[in-house]
């Protein structure tokens, strides 16, 4: 028996080659059964719907990586706005929808010639002016370029490109006066938000209804996957979403094809109905395990009876990153119980029967072993049902400890109080460090020294003011996250009315200071985060170039001296 | 030669490199003393009035006025350097007249500290000498006279100072204070070697008619030169009471200096100079490393104007600098190495052009007088010319990372994580964004510089290479971006559209 879906799936992946979804605009087409039934909505679209029927006309421009799905978008708007499917061989097209609005849409700016591309900006200024709306999708480059025929600076054109907010511009045209023109790079957003999208499309029962009647079904790992992965559902999202929210915070970012890559190889294991229907007529347990989503999702698969890394699924942006971070070699706490207890009723009967099917891996090589440990890791990571606090325990010993922190404060509705104490005192500690090289005494202060780059302690150092732990606050700004439709939390440092971003690996920074893993060469991409919240600090306290302090370390405790000088001598103060 | 005023018969009796590159680059001059030179002409005060008896010093913190009086007066604090460094420095150069004077200027500042609480002045001397010695700039183990401290505060840029054995260990230990302070040699340019001035001159020639520029510039000096401003004022108190303790006429003491002449071929880059400075300098960095960014950023300048220099005097086409940060190409790291080559032949060639003045050489310099006006001659000046021109271009580059390997063959250019630092910070504009090309253009169009894209056609087409290096050239950009991206600098718009950026906000001054 063939399931067409599983053929779909491996589509989606470029873990081998031919894989024509993976790198085409294909995927949207009307090939096959499938597309349609993975089809889901994203939140942008209605914000884009909102923006070309509000107001007067005006222009917006959808850009982004290829990959980032500004087809499917536009296709979405085109679909919600008529009720039908866009037409694919059209370049361009129009309709009408709220308000009475006439809205023209350019599918691929980058499909036109050069002049061709500046004429359709010409047409689309003309129609604004016409009160009607365009949405044009452009790669950036085509778009710089007619931008820039038209007139506008590089740096004004950056400027529109390098923002999440959706902001109507008006934009000042030599021949044409001011165009309002919003633009939504894609590029900037985060995508987690298909995660859920996507693999709650993909476990409907009605796609994997052939493998209910398939002889293989026993043997089948890609029908135990779809199985165990509609039992674990919530936690596996939960998981993805992390990993992926975790690298965006620190600048890895992944487009839509990359991501929907990433999950359909994890589902599949680049296996399909033909390979599984070569398989001996026994089922092999270490073959089912080592191909579930979770071993699979970290880019390892079975092959001669090992959980071995898939070296074909590196293709895929995201399992290279994840092989790279080697994330599933940290510590967790749960590890006593599984691989010392072997407690495996912290999985549900499905997943724990097969591990005690598996467990005579532990029996092997060293090396083997230990892979055999990192596979039920991986399985933990995912399958595991002991609630909350223990997904507390995972992101805090996976991910980091202020990634929990902050993975709290963005999912609860209210603000705790608790976090924020947490947040200020690890901020307060690390730039206790950063600014005098120790952590703090028992005085709550901060003496903002003079300090020389890579060095961390020195026993005299010149203060240049002093700032006390009650003076700092942290605040909470919320701001709407358009592609999930939540309320992102940013979190600032607030002192003597200057606001300061406390980013995700700027609090991670501070938390490794805090706890004594003083890096003496600071990832220059957070160093220059971290010397802008120092000037702001330095700008804010900064003490007239006549007072002197001097702060020294008597072994135990710093010591701060004021020292006044006049014709008669030095005032020491102590 | 700049200014209009130079002295043209001293120009021609010049050695061959300061005819070619202007007064002077010596060898033996750090990254740090072209700095902190540099920052001591500007800190200076440019005019002494007499009046009657009392003689009053302007022009402190700021640039010359008038290019042609380009004199600067600097008190070299000895008794202020012998309290910071004296203690610690090794054991030549510690004169029993120094140990005296020393011992006799930690009593006096014991004497004038009072402590209110609990401690001894002894101990908070000494707290005092830390406070100061934490801010060392150069010890490089040398005497305790020709260490620096790092330009944190005016009262802070010594000018040189060097002791000399015969004569200091010759002085009696009762000596009078306003002999001993003043038994140095001040003038003898041995470390402070006149590269800072040289850069003073370029800076002064890049801000003729813009007296915007002029004022911007002074502004953001004068910040970074304030960087701990309250130690200069312990500094000066300490300098002053050991003038008033010891009856040390400051102004017997004050020593003039008198910059000199650069060619007029650092035109082009001296505005670019000025407008690169004040781009970094208006950054919200921290001051000090400010100051580490800028040592290294002076000597890239410098280079650059010296190569200009180099193929104007020399009648070659306008130079590019081809660098290497392909992390591994052969092809890029071989022309690279021949675009170092051709800096050294161009400086090399304007080192030449001296020659004519053989004459005038010979009978200028006392070490040259015993040579005759023959090949043996020529090939000496040569030699002490090269050690003193691309020399320096070779150590001190190698010193900033901009010249690898550090030792061996197949010297080449390339940058590293603290000189794209520098550029990204002195191209752009506090917050500044620009696309790649953009940033590719600036670095062509100050630096001369080539790694990859448009410039490279160029680069081509100047050299008449027939061969295609695209790939080559493309892996070169590759590593170029994987650095930016490393270092923080480098964002991606999209796949078509990656922007280079200066993070830092700007300051409010």
């Amino acid at each position: 028996m063939k399931n067409g879906f599983v053929s779909y799936l491996n589509t989606m992946h470029n873990a081998s080659g031919s894989n024509e979804h993976a790198i085409a605009e294909n995927n949207i087409n009307d090939k096959d059964n499938f597309s349609g039934e993975i089809l889901f909505e994203r939140n942008i679209t209605e914000k884009i719907i909102e923006k070309l029927c509000e107001g007067l006309g005006k222009i917006v421009i959808l850009t982004g990586h290829a990959g980032d799905g500004k087809t499917s978008i536009l296709q979405e708007i085109v679909r919600r706005c008529t009720g039908k499917e866009m037409d694919a061989r059209k370049l361009q097209d129009d309709f009408i929808y709220r308000n009475n609005r006439h809205i023209h849409y350019v599918k691929d700016m980058s499909e036109h010639e050069k002049e061709e591309q500046i004429q359709i900006f010409r047409e689309a200024i003309q129609a604004v002016k016409r009160e009607e709306s365009v949405i044009l999708i452009s790669n950036t480059g085509p778009l710089f370029h007619a931008l820039q025929e038209l007139g506008m600076e590089e740096e004004r054109i950056i400027e529109l490109l390098d923002t999440t907010r959706l902001k109507e511009n008006q934009e000042n045209f030599r021949e044409y006066g001011p165009v309002p023109i919003v633009v939504v790079n894609l590029a900037l957003f985060d995508n987690s938000d298909i995660i859920g999208k996507f693999l709650e499309k993909t476990l409907q029962e009605k796609l994997w209804s052939d493998c209910q009647n398939c002889e293989k079904r026993e043997y089948c790992p890609i029908c135990f996957n779809q199985e165990n992965m509609r039992e674990n559902k919530k936690q596996i999202m939960d998981f993805c979403e992390w990993y992926y929210r975790w690298n965006f915070e620190h600048g890895e970012r992944f487009t839509v094809r990359q991501i929907l890559a990433h999950l359909s190889y994890a589902i599949t294991g680049n296996l399909n109905c033909k390979n599984i229907a070569k398989l001996l007529g026994r089922r092999n347990q270490k073959r089912i395990l080592y191909n579930t989503f979770s071993n699979l999702f970290f880019g390892f698969h079975y092959e001669k009876e090992l959980s071995l890394r898939d070296v074909d699924a590196l293709q895929i942006k995201p399992i290279a990153l994840i092989q790279k971070q080697k994330l599933d070699t940290r510590k967790i706490p749960a590890e006593y119980a599984l691989f010392v207890q072997n407690n495996l009723h912290i999985f549900r009967p499905k997943m724990e029967e097969l591990l005690e099917a598996c467990q005579t891996g532990k029996t092997g090589m060293l090396e083997e072993k230990k892979e055999y440990f990192r596979v039920m890791k991986r399985a933990y990571f995912m399958y595991h049902q002991k609630g909350e606090q223990e997904n507390i325990d995972i992101q805090k010993a996976v991910f980091s400890e202020m990634f929990s922190d902050y993975m709290q404060l963005q999912n609860s509705e209210r603000i705790r109080k608790d976090i924020i104490m947490n947040i200020k005192r690890i901020t307060f500690q690390g730039l206790h460090v950063l600014f005098m090289g120790t952590p703090p005494d028992e005085d709550d202060k901060i003496y903002l020294t003079a300090r020389r780059r890579g060095r961390m302690m020195q026993n005299v150092q010149i203060s240049q003011g002093v700032i006390y732990k009650d003076s700092l606050d942290i605040c909470i700004e919320e701001k709407e996250n358009m592609t999930n439709g939540k309320k992102e939390k940013i979190i600032q440092l607030f002192y003597n009315n200057v606001y300061m971003e406390l980013k995700l690996p700027v609090l991670e920074y501070f938390k490794e200071l805090e706890s004594g893993l003083i890096q003496n060469k600071i990832d220059p991409r957070l160093s220059q985060g971290v010397e802008n919240i120092k000037a702001k600090l330095y700008q804010a306290r900064r003490k007239s170039r006549e007072d002197l302090t001097i702060v020294y370390s008597n072994g135990t405790k710093f010591q701060k001296t004021e020292v006044t000088i006049d014709e008669n001598g030095i005032w020491v103060q102590n | 030669m700049f200014p209009e005023n130079f002295n043209q018969k001293e120009y021609e009796s010049s050695n061959l490199s300061i005819q070619a590159f202007g007064k002077r680059l010596y060898k033996d001059q750090t990254v740090y003393e072209y700095l902190l030179e540099f920052l001591l002409v500007f800190c200076s005060p440019k005019e002494k009035i007499v009046n009657g008896e009392r003689t009053e010093y302007k022009g402190e913190l700021s640039f010359h006025k008038d290019s042609n009086q380009l004199q600067y007066y600097a008190n070299p604090r000895i008794g202020l350097k012998r309290f910071i460094f004296f203690e610690k420095s090794k054991k030549e150069g510690k004169f029993p007249i120094d140990r005296e004077n020393y011992q006799d200027i930690k009593e006096m500042i014991k004497e004038s500290i009072h402590i209110d609480g609990s401690g001894e002045p002894e101990d908070f001397a000494a707290i005092l000498q830390d406070a100061f010695y934490g801010f060392s700039a150069i010890l490089k183990n040398r005497s305790w006279f020709a260490q620096s401290l790092l330009p944190i505060a005016p009262e802070l840029i010594f000018c040189e100072s060097i002791g000399n054995k015969g004569k200091r260990t010759k002085l009696a230990l009762d000596a009078e204070s306003n002999k001993t302070e003043k038994d140095f040699e001040f003038t003898q340019h041995s470390f402070m070697a006149r590269g800072g001035e040289l850069y003073y001159l370029s800076i002064l020639l890049g801000l003729e008619g813009r007296k915007e520029l002029r004022e911007s510039l002074e502004k953001q000096l004068y910040q970074l030169v304030h960087a701990v401003g309250s130690l200069g004022q312990l500094g000066e108190f300490i300098q002053k009471k050991w003038e008033v303790h010891e009856g040390i006429q400051r102004e017997k003491q004050m020593q003039k200096y008198v910059c000199d002449f650069i060619p007029k071929g650092y035109k082009r880059r001296a505005e670019y100079n000025c407008r690169e400075l004040v781009n970094l300098l208006s950054a919200s960095l921290n001051e000090l490393n400010k100051i580490e960014y800028l040592g290294m950023g002076m000597m890239l300048q410098i280079f650059r104007m010296m190569h200009e220099q180099a193929c104007i005097r020399a009648g070659i086409e306008e130079p590019v600098w081809l660098l290497d940060v392909s992390r591994g190409n052969k092809n890029i790291r071989k022309m690279s190495e021949q675009s170092f080559l051709e800096f050294g032949e161009a400086v090399t060639a304007a080192n030449i052009v001296g020659l004519q003045n053989i004459e005038s050489i010979r009978s200028g310099a006392a070490k040259y007088k015993k040579y005759e006006p023959d090949e043996t001659f020529e090939m000496k000046l040569k030699e002490d010319a090269e050690k003193n021109t691309f020399g320096v271009v070779k150590a001190l580059g190698k010193e900033i990372c901009f010249v690898v390997p550090k030792k061996g063959a197949s010297e080449r250019m390339t940058l590293s994580e603290d000189l794209i630092s520098f550029l990204v910070m002195a191209l752009l504009k506090p917050n500044q964004k620009v696309t790649l090309d953009t940033f590719y253009e600036k670095l062509y169009e100050h630096y001369g510089i080539v790694i990859g894209g448009k410039q490279s056609g160029l680069y081509s087409s100047q050299k008449h290479i027939g061969q295609n290096y695209e790939i080559d050239f493309r892996e070169n950009e590759k590593g170029f971006l994987q650095l930016l991206r490393d270092s923080g600098y480098l964002r991606e718009l999209s796949d078509a559209t990656a922007i280079v950026m200066n993070p830092y906000e700007g300051n409010r001054i």
